[in-house]
């Protein structure tokens, strides 16, 4: 719990910081750390490692044989993160480009070098230090005397992040399924925060009679949906769709292997207060700012596809689970299950 | 059973190496850093040097520190750069980089911490503050043979601070965050008489400070 709210009070710090709160997100004209599109590319690494932790413990818990259970489910994962998951190619003032409007310069490489750099690389949440550009505009009146030094925020220095903890119930159902739920909601700041996850876990091989008797082997078609939201302002979507084998090789051990598409879209938006904008100008080298227009940005995920594989050991109380997984950000989980209700018999090979 | 064993042990481990990486994690999330660049435009007129000149920066009157001023861990000051905006000679002819020659024998950049004077109860501007002669004062750069054209609108004089004054200024910074800009100029080479005088010099310095603050 305290992992979630860490992250949930992150993602807000970042969204909101500067803002007024209110049902509808209103954000200080004063707000200038992020344009959209930097806030965009700041968070992407972020919401990448919240779309696969989402999408993680959606199969392999159990032999789908046909009897009820419900069971508790925790696990959490850890995500290792990429280098090119730690920079993005961050925007830059539309006049940094006219060497007649301003000139610039930067450090990179330990090296002052002059102009402007494609891409400007600049850390995501998970990266080091930022790069300031540095501007001396080249006359005094408008537009030139825009066109500044600018700064950009830094990341945590990250190469591990935890994935956002999974608290599920499961229920398996005769019709050799399970299905998963997930749903919080907790205040944020005057206004609820709400998340669900609705999943199914299909096993079809003996629709097709794929394994003869043996029950052991499973093959499933997993789906998951999931939603956060709050207010009209912070909306998250995700799902994934997918096909997992599983193999019980006695009573207490079994094996599983996947693969997943997923996907994340979504948005948040902010309006700035545009009170006195005529009296008092921001004086910002990002038109948008200077503007004071509204902060809008979509939510996006840089993995498409997860390879799942690990091991489920089973006890009489409930099991334990280990997983590995390949993906943009390669994963590795570990759950724990409490059954409400043993099934009826075990396994006999 | 020694198999059931033995995936325990593995599974205690892998806790244990979560427990580490969410303590990590829950410590990187505590803070929040950006940089944030401050202007300070400062004109002078009827200048002369050799000279020293002084810049006074107060980081209460931005608002972007004392917003956050409450959740404030750290502020470090992590570069900045020095450039001409303009220059007129002493004869009223502005200086042309393209043209003219001007060259300073040495310019130095230091920063001093200031404090408000003893019988000011709430300090605002430059001339409730003087400098506080109980902190040391940092050399922030010095450099020889400054040619001015170099220098003229030009943005690639940047100087890092170093770790160690960076760190000093933190604890200061966080709590006096006012201090003064000082540039020592030399005397211009051929300079005979003891003062060249300028009509006019706008001078600009960009200060990057990196702020952490707690979430």
């Amino acid at each position: 719990m305290l992992i979630f709210n860490k992250y949930i009070n992150l993602i807000f710090f970042v969204l909101f910081s500067f803002s007024l709160w209110s049902k509808d997100i209103v954000i200080t004209r004063n707000f200038v750390l992020f344009t959209s599109k930097n806030l965009e590319g700041y968070l992407q690494p972020l919401f990448t490692t919240v779309n696969q932790s989402l999408n993680s413990s959606l199969f392999g818990l159990s032999n789908l044989d046909g009897k009820f259970r419900a069971t508790i489910n925790f696990s959490f994962s850890s995500l290792l993160i990429p280098d090119d998951h730690k920079w993005f190619d961050a925007e830059i003032p539309e006049g940094f480009y006219d060497t007649s409007v301003t000139l610039t310069a930067q450090i990179r490489d330990g090296k002052i070098q002059n102009g402007v750099f494609n891409p400007n690389k600049q850390p995501t949440i998970f990266g080091g230090s930022s790069t300031p550009i540095f501007a001396a505009p080249q006359n005094h009146f408008y537009p030139d005397s825009f066109y500044k030094t600018i700064a950009y925020p830094e990341g945590l220095h990250l190469d591990l992040m935890v994935g956002l903890p999974v608290l599920q119930l499961i229920v398996e159902t005769p019709l050799k399924n399970e299905v998963r739920f997930r749903f919080l909601t907790i205040p944020v700041q005057e206004e609820s925060f709400v998340f669900f996850t609705i999943g199914l876990n299909q096993r079809f091989d003996h629709w097709f009679d794929l394994f003869g008797f043996d029950r052991c082997k499973n093959l499933n078609l997993h789906f998951a949906f999931h939603r956060m939201y709050r207010g009209t302002s912070f909306d998250l979507t995700s799902f994934s769709l997918g096909l997992n084998t599983t193999n019980q090789f006695n009573n207490n051990i079994l094996g599983y292997f996947g693969i997943q598409y997923e996907d994340l879209w979504g948005h948040f938006k902010a309006i700035k207060d545009t009170t006195g904008l005529n009296q008092d100008v921001v004086n910002n080298p990002f038109r948008e700012l200077r503007e004071a227009r509204p902060v809008q940005i979509s939510l996006k995920t840089f993995t498409k596809w997860q390879i799942r594989g690990g091991l489920t050991f089973i006890f009489s109380f409930g099991f334990i689970n280990f997983d590995l997984s390949y993906a943009t950000q390669p994963m590795i989980s570990f759950g724990l299950g409490l059954f409400f209700e043993k099934k009826n018999d075990e396994i006999n090979n | 059973m020694k198999l059931i064993t033995n995936f325990t042990l593995f599974v205690v481990l892998i806790v244990l190496l979560f427990v580490s990486c969410n303590t990590d994690f829950i410590g990187s999330v505590q803070n929040f850093r950006f940089q944030i660049p401050f202007y300070f435009y400062v004109n002078y007129y009827d200048k002369s040097i050799p000279d020293t000149s002084r810049i006074f920066a107060n980081l209460n009157e931005y608002e972007e520190f004392t917003k956050n001023k409450s959740r404030l861990e750290q502020a470090e000051i992590v570069q900045f750069n020095y450039w001409i905006d303009s220059l007129v000679f002493g004869n009223n002819q502005p200086f042309d980089p393209n043209k003219d020659t001007l060259i300073i024998e040495n310019v130095k950049f230091l920063l001093v911490f200031a404090k408000p004077k003893a019988n000011v109860v709430n300090p605002r501007d430059t001339n409730d503050f003087e400098p506080d002669t109980s902190l040391p004062t940092f050399l922030l750069g010095e450099f020889n043979q400054v040619d001015v054209s170099d220098f003229y609108r030009k943005p690639h004089h940047i100087y890092v601070i170093s770790t160690e004054i960076s760190q000093v200024l933190t604890e200061v910074v966080r709590n006096r965050p006012y201090f003064y800009l000082i540039s020592e100029y030399g005397k211009v080479i051929g300079q005979t008489s003891p003062k060249k005088y300028f009509s006019l010099i706008f001078v600009r310095f960009d200060v990057v400070i990196r702020f952490t603050l707690s979430i």
